[in-house]
């Protein structure tokens, strides 16, 4: 596989902390791969030091086949970066920020340039600081897109925009990688945006790389198995791939990543339900069920706890809320 | 395009900057005009106006070159475009010096024009001035890569305060025997070491805060 950005082992430690933990990532060359993570998850720390504005503490990375912190000024000229809520010159005009940033590139594309003003509706002679959030988005798109960046890396790029201003940015997104079909590194924890538009994925939380591979795999393999029992559904779960369980009287609901056939003819064939089903689950799901589910899987079962059913609640089935040293996760 | 951003920055300062000292040398004109011991009264308002300007220039023009740019937000921004730290460093202090260095340049050269335009006798001739001019514009230079380079001290403490110390000393040393070959300054042994203790001082403040603003930093460098 011909990679854009390749990481091996990459950690970065602020202190105590462990903001990225031994990250092995692989993006494909014209791949739009959707990085998935909470606030805080190391996102943008990744991003900071693919472009070399942060050192790491061990291990390398390399992208476009530029190692950043060697050499971070050729891997900067062939990546247009958008951060997130990006802040301009606010006392620069439109053109003046658009030509103070053109001075960097040699790619730099004035017509490419002029095209995306006039698509994005942006007044040239407007103040940067007068521009609403959806604007300045744009504009910091359109100076990510003007050099003709081989790679495109943008951060939580949708960060504080409303959702119409989100639903016009991504497709501006969309048309920009159509129009190119170039390689694009898309960090977001709004996740229902990245399943319009990537087609890989990787899942970051705590500085750890939880999944990663094309969506389509992931959705193919992470699914959710209904079951109803003729008694008491069983209280514990020995499955390979166990992501999350639920139980509630007679019925059992379990999450799980692998094969579905085998999956489904292990639970038949161990626990005996009178009734099975099997849902997709959206990017969504599989990201909560996948970022809520991480240090289980490592265990053969997990201890289950019976939940308290409200009157009126009976057919909804909700995921427990699980804490971590007395401090609430996730729910 | 860095040095025309930092202009874009500067010239209203500079400008007011210039405005004001051109206004104290025109006041002085008009007040001593055609008596040279005025004038003589006159040029001593301006040294002390000049000498203000020594810790002015630098202060209003040289401060916020780094801290400007996290205040605005515009840190990443800068940072992120493919261009070496190092280029965007000289870009900053070296359009601040130029301009201080021009500034206090022209205030000097005006002065002394308009000085032997009205009758006014350098007994001791232009050489001493002219060395004071380089023993100034020498602490000038060192205020403003001070001022200016503190705040790099955001991203790399350790090698900014070897930086300002080092700067410092070394645009000392060199000026040194320069200055001397002009003008002996025998008799201006207490204000040399004031000079020094002054310097000392400052290196002492920037080191501080370059250490304050790096414990600054590394609380805030969660991810």
């Amino acid at each position: 596989m011909d990679a854009a950005i390749t990481t091996r082992n990459l950690t970065k430690r602020f202190g105590a902390v462990d903001a990225l933990h031994g990250l092995d990532l692989e993006v494909p060359k014209g791949s739009v791969y959707g990085y998935l993570g909470r606030n805080g998850s190391g996102k943008t720390t990744t991003i900071k030091l693919l472009l070399g504005l942060r050192r790491p503490t061990a291990g390398e990375s390399h992208v476009l086949g530029f190692d950043p912190q060697k050499e971070p000024v050729p891997v900067r000229e062939r990546v247009g970066y958008v951060a997130e809520g990006q802040k301009m010159y606010g006392w620069m005009k439109v053109r003046e920020c658009i030509r103070f940033t053109s001075g960097f590139y040699r790619t730099w594309d004035a017509e490419l340039a002029e095209r995306y003003l006039q698509r994005f509706e942006l007044a040239p002679d407007a103040r940067v600081k007068t521009l609403s959030k959806g604007q300045s988005a744009r504009l910091a798109l359109l100076l990510a897109l003007a050099p003709r960046p081989e790679l495109l890396i943008l951060d939580d790029p949708t960060m504080g925009l409303d959702p119409i201003s989100r639903q016009e940015f991504l497709g501006d997104i969309v048309r920009a990688i159509q129009e190119e079909g170039r390689t694009v590194f898309f960090s977001t924890h709004i996740l229902q945006e990245l399943e319009q538009v990537a087609d890989w994925v990787g899942i970051l939380d705590r500085g750890r790389l939880l999944s990663h591979g094309p969506v389509d795999a992931l959705k193919a393999t992470v699914k959710r198995y209904e079951m109803t029992f003729e008694g008491l559904a069983p209280t514990e779960i020995h499955l390979e791939g166990l992501l999350r369980m639920s139980v509630r009287g007679r019925d059992l609901v379990v999450t799980a990543r692998g094969n579905p056939e085998p999956i489904m003819r292990q639970l038949h064939a161990n626990y005996h339900p009178i009734g099975m089903e099997t849902c997709d689950l959206s990017l969504d799901e599989i990201f909560a069920e996948i970022v809520l589910g991480q240090g289980e899987t490592s265990r053969p079962y997990l201890p289950l706890v019976e939940e308290t059913v409200l009157p009126g609640e009976a057919e909804e089935v909700t995921d427990r809320t699980r804490t971590e040293g007395g401090e609430e996760v996730g729910s | 395009m860095i040095f025309w951003k930092e202009w874009r920055r500067l010239r209203g300062r500079f400008f007011s900057l210039a405005g004001f000292y051109l206004i104290t040398v025109l006041l002085t004109d008009l007040t001593a005009y055609g008596n040279a011991a005025y004038y003589f009264e006159g040029i001593g308002i301006m040294a002390i106006s000049w000498g203000a300007a020594m810790a002015l220039i630098p202060a209003i023009l040289g401060m916020d070159a780094w801290v400007g740019e996290r205040d605005e937000g515009t840190e990443l921004f800068l940072f992120s475009k493919p261009i070496g730290t190092w280029k965007i460093w000289l870009a900053k202090v070296g359009l601040r010096l130029g301009l201080t260095l021009l500034l206090v340049g022209v205030l000097l050269l005006l002065m002394i024009q308009r000085a032997t335009a009205e009758g006014v006798r350098f007994y001791w001739g232009v050489r001493p001035y002219v060395a004071w001019f380089l023993v100034l514009s020498v602490f000038v230079a060192e205020l403003v890569v001070l001022m200016t380079v503190i705040w790099t001290s955001l991203r790399a403490p350790y090698q900014s305060t070897a930086l300002i110390v080092g700067g410092a000393a070394g645009c000392t040393v060199a000026a040194w025997p320069l200055i001397g070959s002009l003008h002996d300054f025998e008799s201006l042994q207490a204000q040399w070491s004031n000079f020094y203790l002054l310097l000392l001082f400052l290196i002492l403040v920037s080191v501080a805060t370059a250490w304050g603003y790096a414990r600054q930093e590394a609380g805030r460098s969660a991810p």
